[in-house]
């Protein structure tokens, strides 16, 4: 194990970089509005890519638009105060924000669309999202998480497929 | 590994105590939605726009790719004939003009001795009070001059409509280009009756004669004329080209032949070139019938004494047999009548040589808006100075700046009441200036050009403005409109040019007929006609006058100015054009003048020792520089150095003199191969040896597999010119930081590419050669610095790249310690992206930290692009639709790239070529990068 000391510094770096790179994971009180992924994705079956519409054709998947939210809360439970908030921002003419849930470091580029042409589903990342009233974090979204799908499903495994 | 697993060991380090000492305190990241989603545009994947280059009259089709509403590259337009895709150093460091932290971000008004912001609608109702004011009983300005650069399309109407309306004088617009090539102008209007530049087709001469014309830096039309030269470049029978003028520049250094004249020599040498094409004597066949009247008109031949007759006599031979060819020149700092002269000289050797209609075409030039001649320049001064000027408009004109000295520039400034600029910036000429109106970037205008007869170039915005800056023609507009000026009914810039467009493009035969095929053309870019060049017919009254000589200067200095393909002297210049070192002397971040060895040695000069050069018309102070290729009585300084203004105009004396000082040059690179053949010249029919030493086939690792593709690249050193632009390119796409001055004194650039040259001295200055070597990592198969990587942080991937993974990089360096190539380089300061130069950052590309390691990539994100399209379309990846930003870019296509399995492609058919080697073969690191030798081409 001649490796082992030129391995140490690094390990204790790359560790300490790690910690650095990720923001604190939004708790539920961190939301703008209680939106709940249950009620959209769950109880009203509306597919992932209604509102995430770019998931399949680019690398973001993409949040959705207000104006798409006001397509369906012009009509739809307009008396909850987070619809009244959102119906009152749009108007405005300001954006409603999220804390983010799921993220990976600057240095990782993640493609959505790749992911999905291959089959993998949103929940295999996410969690079932059609079940959480509040977002959670079900996965690390470390790296050992990423390669151990990819060796499973004999996805490529050179560095340069994520780290450009 | 045997028993404890990398990655094992990694989690269980990570797990104790480090990861538990940080603590998470950023606040959650916000995602922010759009209000209503742009039509499009998907965030994550490029858009395309096609427009136009404005950085030089050229007029260049550009494609911006943009991002998230952000343009992060520029790339020729393909469909268009002038860059056909490619694009020079210059035109992609655009994009930094765009991002420039000092533009302008408002408008500005003179209060005292101040400049202070005000507000768009109050500086113009101001504005147009104080001209209101100023109109006389027939309603116009007799004082008022619009001074502005060449605009061939809509701009250039708006401004010429504006200035008949409101101005009275004839001339009350001048426009002012300061690099025109005036001579040459001059020269066609008197010999043809054609005040235009010609367009070149040097993909059909067959042999090349430049008076000193930096044709594959800056003169005329660089992109397109680098590649028609290398056209004809890398076979057998290639086109020669000769190179006349005291300096090797890096136009000369591609040359076969080099006549090095004594400075301001030039015309001499076309006159007995002229002459000897003309004699009798010599026989050279299909003279024009105006020969015998061109020979009478021929001033008494003088002795010359930088070139022999006998060079003389050889050239001309060459040209009577290789036809057709082209002789190119002067240059843009040639002037006066010894300029026009030589511009004369040279186009009666093209008009005997039968090239016109052939590589040399008139008829073509855009005749929109030409420069005005100089004396309307200096009469609109010589009025200034007199008081009779009263309002001076400026349209991205900078007088002050660009104008040697000697004009008083400043002075007839000051006499006028009222100066208005429209610019970009808060250039010399703007500061003592009285309302300062900031233009848009021309990346976020829409305007139309011609750039020549039967061509219209659009241009249209390809973000949106970045600051509150308004569109010079849309404020003459406005100001138009609130002055209720006769005969401008316009009130939109863009319907205006629209229109004009429009009309212009039904001409020249594009269907318009529906919105869609308007979109259509605009998105192309580019209409296309057709226009055939003329054969112009010779005015033979005024021929001896014009091809006035005097007598060879003296013997003893004389200031000589060059162009370069970067911007290094030039302290406007974007960061770069500025860093990118100068490819023949390796300065950057300075100005400098050059001196012979002998020059040197007689005067005791060293490189970096601070001189003093004095006219007849003023004194400055340069770096001095040891050049191996000039003549021992010039004095080279390069043509964007401030200092020049002081200094007049190049051709006449200077005295120099030591000031004891010495100035921190920023040089970089060693002009020697240190004995080995690196950049390879063979004659011809040769092949470039084979270099011997160790054992063949023994790799320092194994050579892997390759299952899919290996990607390779081909470096025809026949065909490069040492422009650079691959290297800006590679700036621009790869997210590489400027470092700076004292950084590249360090030798501490960052360029993943860049190109060395080495000067192998012949017997005499001219038999000196110039020998210029793209380098970058060649993705060796056995690659030296793979093994010694103690955290694998590089390695060899499936497809041939060697790959660096920045996160994994712990910055130990022992990678460049073992790069036979120096491909490697590394950070030794976090990048500083100067706001809003952060804003070009490609996305696509990691920016780098501090302590980490990087160098070529082959592009890879531009490969793994290809691949994702391939992908989505079913369908394998074709040859030629994986380009690096470097090949991408290359004006003479010297740059090929693509899979070396598959055995059609272009880069394995180019790495087979009789004229390949692979850079330091002897090493047995397999690289993935063939060269092709230089061809000697004597004969």
């Amino acid at each position: 194990m001649t490796r082992l000391g030129a391995l140490l510094a690094p390990a204790l770096l790359s560790a300490a970089a790690g910690c650095q790179a990720g923001a604190a994971p939004a708790t539920a009180d961190s939301q703008e509005v209680a939106f709940s992924h249950k009620t959209h994705a769950g109880d009203n079956q509306i597919g992932c890519t209604v509102c995430h519409s770019y998931a399949r054709h680019s690398p973001n998947a993409g949040l959705a638009p207000t104006s798409v939210c006001i397509g369906c809360h012009k009509f739809v439970s307009k008396d909850k105060p987070g619809v009244q908030k959102l119906t009152a921002e749009f108007a405005a003419g300001r954006p409603l924000t999220f804390a983010r849930v799921h993220r990976v470091p600057d240095h990782v580029f993640f493609s959505h669309e790749r992911h999905l042409a291959q089959g993998v589903t949103c929940k295999a990342c996410h969690g079932d999202v059609a079940a959480m009233a509040r977002d959670e974090k079900v996965h690390d979204l470390q790296m050992g998480f990423c390669m151990d799908c990819h060796r499973q499903k004999q996805a490529t495994v050179d560095c340069l497929a994520c780290h450009k | 590994m045997p028993g404890i697993g990398r990655r094992f060991f990694l989690k269980v380090v990570s797990a104790t105590g480090v990861a538990a000492a940080c603590s998470p305190s950023h606040a959650p990241e916000k995602l922010i939605p759009l209000l209503n989603p742009p039509e499009n545009l998907v965030p994550g994947k490029p858009l395309f726009y096609r427009t136009v280059c404005r950085g030089c009259g050229a007029g260049c089709g550009v494609t911006a790719r943009s991002r998230e509403g952000r343009v992060v590259k520029l790339e020729g337009n393909p469909d268009d004939p002038i860059s056909a895709g490619a694009l020079c150093a210059r035109g992609q460091a655009e994009l930094q003009g765009l991002y420039a932290p000092d533009r302008l971000r408002g408008p500005l008004a003179r209060q005292g001795d101040e400049l202070k912001p005000l507000p768009w609608a109050a500086a113009l109702a101001q504005l147009g009070g104080l001209l209101g004011k100023l109109r006389g009983s027939d309603g116009r300005i007799a004082g008022l001059r619009l001074l502005s650069r060449c605009e061939p399309g809509s701009a250039g109407a708006v401004q010429r409509s504006f200035a008949s309306a409101l101005g009275a004088a004839k001339n009350a617009r001048v426009v002012f280009e300061p690099r025109d090539l005036a001579s040459l102008r001059a020269a066609n209007m008197k010999l043809f009756g054609r005040a235009e530049l010609p367009v070149l087709a040097l993909s059909r001469a067959r042999s090349v004669v430049s008076f000193g014309a930096d044709f594959l830096e800056t003169w005329l039309s660089p992109v397109e004329q680098a590649r028609g030269l290398m056209a004809g470049r890398g076979e057998p029978d290639r086109t020669r080209l000769t190179w006349i003028s005291p300096r090797l520049s890096m136009s000369g250094a591609n040359a076969d032949t080099w006549l090095c004249t004594a400075p301001g020599e030039e015309l001499q040498v076309a006159l007995e070139l002229l002459r000897w094409l003309l004699d009798p004597v010599n026989q050279v066949a299909a003279l024009p019938p105006e020969a015998a009247a061109i020979r009478a008109a021929l001033p008494p031949p003088r002795p010359l004494r930088g070139v022999s007759p006998e060079q003389v006599a050889h050239l001309g031979r060459e040209l009577s047999l290789r036809r057709p060819s082209a002789l190119l020149g002067p240059p843009a700092s040639a002037s006066g009548a010894e300029g026009r002269a030589l511009a004369a000289a040279v186009q009666l050797c093209n008009l005997v040589l039968g090239n016109f209609g052939k590589s040399m075409q008139l008829g073509l030039g855009s005749e929109l808006d030409a420069p005005s001649p100089e004396e309307d320049l200096y009469a609109l001064l010589e009025e200034a100075r007199r008081g009779e000027v009263t309002v001076l408009l400026l349209h991205r004109a900078d007088p002050l700046g660009k104008l040697p000295a000697s004009a008083r520039v400043e002075e007839a400034l000051r006499k006028v009441p009222l100066i208005v600029s429209l610019g970009e910036r808060l250039d010399a000429t703007a500061r003592l200036a009285h309302f300062v109106l900031p233009d848009h970037h021309a990346l976020e205008s829409f305007g139309d050009l011609e750039p020549r007869k039967g061509m219209l170039a659009l241009q249209q915005p390809v973000l949106s403005p970045l600051w509150d800056t308004r569109a010079s023609s849309q404020v003459l507009l406005d100001l138009a409109a609130a002055l209720k000026l006769p005969g401008i009914a316009d009130k939109d810039f863009r319907e205006l040019s629209k229109a004009r467009w429009q009309a212009g493009a039904k001409a020249l035969g594009a269907k318009l007929d529906t919105p869609q095929a308007q979109r259509d053309v605009q998105a192309q870019g580019v209409v296309v006609g057709h226009v055939e060049a003329l054969q112009p017919a010779l005015k033979l009254d005024g021929l001896a006058p014009l091809l006035f000589t005097k007598p060879s200067p003296a013997e003893g200095l004389h200031l000589v100015a060059f162009a370069t393909a970067l911007a290094n002297a030039d302290p406007e210049a974007p960061g770069w054009l500025r860093e990118v070192p100068d490819v023949l002397t390796g300065v950057s971040w300075s100005s400098w003048a050059e001196l012979s060895q002998a020059t040197a040695q007689r005067l005791g000069v060293k490189t970096g020792d601070l001189l003093a050069l004095s006219t007849d018309q003023g004194k400055a102070e340069l770096a001095a520089l040891i050049s191996p290729a000039l003549h021992d009585d010039a004095v080279a300084v390069p043509q964007d150095a401030p200092e020049l203004r002081a200094l007049g105009t190049p051709g006449r004396a200077v005295r120099l003199e030591r000031t004891g000082k010495t100035f921190p040059l920023a040089l970089t690179g060693r002009a020697s191969q240190e004995g080995r053949d690196l950049a390879r010249v063979i004659a011809e029919g040769g092949a470039p040896k084979r270099e011997q030493g160790h054992e063949q086939g023994r790799t320092l690792v194994a050579p892997h597999e390759h299952p899919q593709h290996r990607w390779a690249m081909s470096i025809d050193l026949d065909k490069c010119t040492g422009c650079q632009a691959c290297v800006v390119a590679c700036y621009a796409e790869n997210n590489l930081p400027v470092v700076g001055p004292q950084a590249a004194r360090e030798g501490r650039l960052m360029a993943w590419l860049r190109i060395q040259r080495s000067v192998e001295k012949g017997a005499s200055l001219e038999a000196s050669r110039v020998a210029l070597l793209p380098s970058l990592c060649q993705h060796c198969d056995a690659a030296p610095c793979e093994p010694v990587c103690p955290v694998y942080a590089t390695y060899h991937t499936p497809e041939g790249l060697n790959a660096q993974v920045y996160n994994r990089c712990i910055g130990t360096r022992y990678c460049a310690n073992n790069c036979p190539y120096d491909a490697r380089v590394f950070n030794w300061e976090d990048p500083v992206f100067v706001e809003p130069l952060q804003m070009q950052l490609n996305p696509d590309v990691s920016v780098r930290s501090k302590g980490v390691m990087e160098k070529c990539t082959f592009c890879v994100q531009r490969i793994r692009f290809a691949e994702g399209t391939a992908r989505d379309e079913g369908r394998p990846v074709r040859d030629g639709e994986v380009t690096p930003a470097c090949v991408q870019t290359c004006p003479a296509q010297a740059l090929v790239f693509g899979d070396a399995k598959d055995p059609k492609s272009r880069v394995a058919l180019a790495q087979a070529e009789s004229r390949g080697y692979r850079l330091l073969e002897e090493v047995n690191t397999l690289p993935a990068i063939a060269y092709q030798a230089r061809r000697g081409g004597k004969g």
